[in-house]
């Protein structure tokens, strides 16, 4: 897809207020009808246990493979080995040929839509049915499912209607039981008269041979029961090793996908069953056809394997805020959301991910979800590593990354003189609300802050710190501290240093490699990494401190997996990320057990709200700290958004990549704030500071927004 | 041995009337309507209760061996036919009546080896289904179902087994929960014992 289709999509469906209006519902009632579900279960030992099993298969997928095929031919199944689409069309075809079939029905096949089975068998003049409603309705209205599980969720029940109407020749009213009713009475002749069924499985068992469909319409009972050949499409990753696997994904798959206890069918059908034809009992025939179409290749990768964990619940685009707003068309292929990105780029090919890997934020919500345990964005940003790798991007944000950003003082010099050059722009306030050229996009929905006049850097010497009791730590500032909000830098200082630490500042420090890497920039960030290793190395202090969650997160997890293959280095960077800690976690770790505030006098108290930065929250497990610490200050009172943990729409870059959608994730944040009744936003994230400042500036609000760190030395 | 003693030969120990409670719960959380009778004979009243409540004029019932089915399928003004019945009457049936092996108390559901193509045919054209169960055949779980197939047809897998839980269902159109598509949209399941 075109860079310019992609953009084009993007804004029609941020345009498509019933298509958002629909997702946004669901993506709201999901979260809690899930957990719901889940209740009394430990989801993250079931999600090991997955793991574990989605693990061996990728082990040896081969020898798995072998058996399965051993197994299910024994029981009298054809098992066919298919290698790319192409071949599955062919044999399928063929089958057709055989057996004079003139229609067929589909129970829901994921597979069948990736390799588009429909299209080439139509063209051979076979009549393609699909049972499932979702798939019934994408296929009349000449769509692509938009997501996995309910492919048709992107579409209104009055769209729906108009595509009854349309394929029946007939007045159908947007009314839903009407329109299943209506559904159930059309197809039941289909089902009863075709030549061929086709489904698609769950799970394929290698030592039973056996394959499972969770089902909620019937359609896949009738599918698999009624028509005389039965073809089944089964991807390499759906195979387990063993029976007893298929309860541990049964209890998952269902409660993820839609929020279901169960499914209202579990179907597990091992070698040919019978059927009734004109009142005969009959074998039927039964095939299975084995699909690598680059799943092989997929496993096989020592990143991408972990994606063969996926059990297609799909739970994780119920959850992204991106794919809330934009839906699954977007992504431009059959798998939608980061986890059909990835999926994507080894079914089609890297090419084909290019565009709709952008899409992804960052915000790790997904991880949180995932009933595989895939770190989704952490493949998302190895796509985009070896995107960029075979492509580089574009020239001039090349040599901005790789000159300008591993150059300390060249990158410091760019930041000082930047201040002088904005003045025109910023007109003396804390924010440039115009900016020149292409740059003008940037401050159209938000304003940006000004660079400060006098870094954090040229600030921390004239800090006046007490002795210190209890030892040293070191400060990490972060470049958007350093010379945007040098202020709250300095509260940092105060507050710790009356927790009897001295704090020292290395001077060397430089950008913490987020942003470069973030682009796929990974040379440079490893440079960057390097330098800061050996800025921070001081066997003198027994902390460093960041108050910048992606800061923190870097030190504490990138740095070391940047330079893995370097030991020294790694040993380096161990060291250092064993001292890490973001501020709110060190506070309440030293402070320790304080009794709740008995007596606040404070004669009006202030309202403050907690916004939770995504990295801080999902990359480093801090949230409940920084609320007890707000709730235990004086003259404060603790009041919780909606959605505190849902992101504001920064994402680093993302803001400049993909503006339109950062800008209508603020504004959700920002009413959310507003309707919280707060007068203060507390957040840890400079990051979210500067987009959540600008975004209240803009609305002309007079909430403030400040960092933990600056409300805790407030006196 | 006939197949429900195997069945019972083969249940775990925490099996019976001890789960009932959950799986009546988690039955009607899924729209079954379920009841629970002392001995066979009730069974048939209670069914034969619903037939006529539900004013279908045909049903198709699988051969029974927990109640007299003979005596089941005298209802007035009620066409039953029991056994094997031509497809197309299977495909008329306003009513399926079939038996299952087990119920799953974590999840509400009956599970059963549906090899037969009798059994699966009329369980799923019908807009109705009526099943019988044993109560002493209700399992904890998922698994436990699972394993008390696998070792009832002789430790390897049946060729179809089936779970069912409530009546055929859908979302598809804007999330809303419609009941009957393809599959019956009332399911009755009649615990006996």
């Amino acid at each position: 897809m075109a860079e310019n289709t992609f953009r084009e999509r993007i804004a029609n469906a941020l345009n498509d207020a019933v298509l958002r209006g629909a997702l946004g519902k669901f993506g709201e009632v999901f979260p809690e009808a899930r957990a719901n579900v889940y209740k009394g279960i430990d989801f993250e030992a079931l999600r090991q246990q997955i793991k574990d099993i989605k693990c061996n298969t990728v082990s040896k997928v081969e020898e798995l493979a072998d058996r399965f095929e051993k197994e299910a031919t024994k029981r009298g199944a054809v098992v066919y080995r298919a290698g790319t689409a192409e071949d599955v069309k062919k044999y399928i075809a063929e089958l057709a040929k055989k057996h004079n079939a003139k229609s067929i029905v589909k129970s829901k096949s994921m597979v069948s839509e990736e390799i588009h089975l429909n299209e080439y068998l139509e063209k051979q003049g076979i009549q393609m049915i699909e049972t499932d409603l979702g798939e019934w309705i994408v296929q009349h209205a000449g769509e692509k499912p938009s997501h996995m599980v309910m492919p048709a969720i992107h579409m209104p029940k009055e769209r729906v209607a108009k595509t009854f109407t349309a394929a029946l020749k007939r007045e159908i009213a947007p009314d839903i039981p009407l329109m299943v009713k209506t559904a159930r009475s059309e197809l039941r002749d289909k089902f009863l008269t075709a030549d061929m069924g086709i489904s698609g499985a769950n799970i394929a068992v290698a030592e039973t041979g056996t394959l499972c469909m969770f089902t909620n319409e019937g359609n896949g009972r009738l599918t698999a029961t009624l028509p005389p050949v039965h073809i089944f499409l089964v991807g390499y990753e759906k195979l387990v090793e063993k029976l007893s696997d298929v309860p541990v994904i049964a209890k998952a798959l269902p409660k993820s996908a839609t929020a279901q206890n169960l499914t209202s069918y579990v179907t597990m059908i091992t070698g040919p069953v019978e059927t009734l034809i004109d009142d005969k009992i009959v074998k039927k025939e039964f095939h299975i056809i084995l699909i690598d179409n680059g799943r092989r290749k997929m496993m096989e990768d020592p990143k991408f394997k972990e994606a063969a964990q996926c059990i297609r619940c799909a739970s994780c685009l119920n959850v992204c805020p991106v794919f809330q707003m934009v839906s699954g068309h977007v992504y431009g292929h059959i798998y939608t959301g980061g986890i059909g990105t990835i999926l994507t780029a080894f079914f089609n090919s890297m090419q084909e991910a290019k565009n709709p890997q952008n899409l992804c934020i960052g915000c790790r919500r997904c991880v949180e979800f995932c009933p595989g345990k895939i770190d989704i964005p952490k493949l998302i940003l190895e796509l985009r590593k070896r995107i960029v790798d075979k492509e580089s991007l574009p020239f001039t944000q090349h040599v901005v990354l790789e000159n300008v950003l591993t150059n300390r003082k060249l990158f410091h010099t760019m930041l000082r003189q930047a201040s002088w050059a904005q003045k025109p722009f910023s007109k003396g306030t804390q924010f440039i609300r115009h900016l020149p050229f292409f740059l003008s996009e940037m401050a159209e929905w938000r304003s940006l802050p000004a660079i400060a006049e006098v870094p954090f850097r040229d600030r921390f010497p004239k800090i006046k710190q007490q002795q210190a009791t209890k030892g040293k730590v070191s400060f990490f500032s972060g470049c958007l501290i350093d010379f945007a909000y040098p202020e709250i830098g300095e509260s940092l200082v105060e507050s710790v240093n009356k927790l009897g630490y001295e704090v020292v500042f290395p001077e060397k420090q430089s950008c913490c490699g987020a942003p470069a890497r973030y682009m796929g920039e990974i040379k440079v960030a490893q440079v960057l990494a390097k330098q800061n290793i050996e800025a921070l190395e001081n066997g003198e202090v027994q902390y460093i401190l960041s108050a910048c969650p992606t800061c923190t997160e870097s030190i504490k997890h990138d740095w070391a997996e940047l330079l893995k293959d370097d030991e020294g280095w790694l040993k380096r960077a161990k060291a250092v990320s064993d001292k890490v800690l973001d501020y709110a976690k060190f506070v309440a770790e030293v402070k320790g057990e304080t009794s709740a505030k008995t007596s606040d006098k404070a004669q009006s108290k202030k309202k403050v709200t907690y916004h939770d930065s995504c990295h801080l929250k999902r990359s480093l497990g801090v949230w409940e700290e920084p609320r007890k610490l707000l709730a235990e200050k004086e003259g404060l009172e603790l009041v919780e958004m909606k959605e505190s943990d849902r992101c504001c729409g920064f994402g680093g870059s993302y803001s400049l990549k993909m503006p339109q959608i950062a800008s209508q994730l603020l504004e959700r944040k920002i009413q959310n704030i507003i309707d919280s009744g707060a007068d203060i936003v507390a957040v840890d994230c400079p990051g979210c500071m500067l987009n959540i400042k600008g975004g209240l500036d803009k609305k002309g609000s007079r909430i403030q927004v400040k960092h933990t760190a600056e409300i805790l030395n407030d006196k | 041995m006939g197949g429900f003693d195997k069945v019972k030969a083969c249940l775990p120990q925490n099996a019976g009337l001890q789960c009932y409670d959950l799986f009546y719960t988690k039955a009607t959380a899924v729209n079954a309507e379920v009841f629970r009778v002392a001995t066979a004979d009730e069974a048939v009243d209670t069914a034969q209760k619903i037939i006529k409540e539900l004013g279908v004029k045909k049903a198709a019932s699988v051969p029974l061996s927990l109640v007299n089915g003979e005596k089941l399928v005298k209802v007035d003004g009620v066409s039953i036919k029991l056994g094997q019945p031509p497809r197309k009457v299977i495909e008329e049936a306003e009513l399926g009546i079939t038996e299952f092996e087990l119920a799953v108390a974590e999840t509400g559901s009956l599970a059963q080896d549906a090899t037969d193509v009798y059994k699966r045919l009329i369980s799923s054209l019908p807009p109705y289904h009526l099943a019988f169960v044993k109560t002493e055949h209700i399992v904890a779980t998922f698994a436990d179902a699972l394993d008390v197939l696998y070792k009832v047809n002789g430790n390897q897998m049946p060729g179809y087994v089936a779970y069912i839980s409530g009546p055929s269902r859908t979302a598809d159109i804007e999330r809303v929960l419609a009941i009957g598509v393809h599959g019956p949209e009332r399911v009755f399941i009649i615990c006996i014992g």
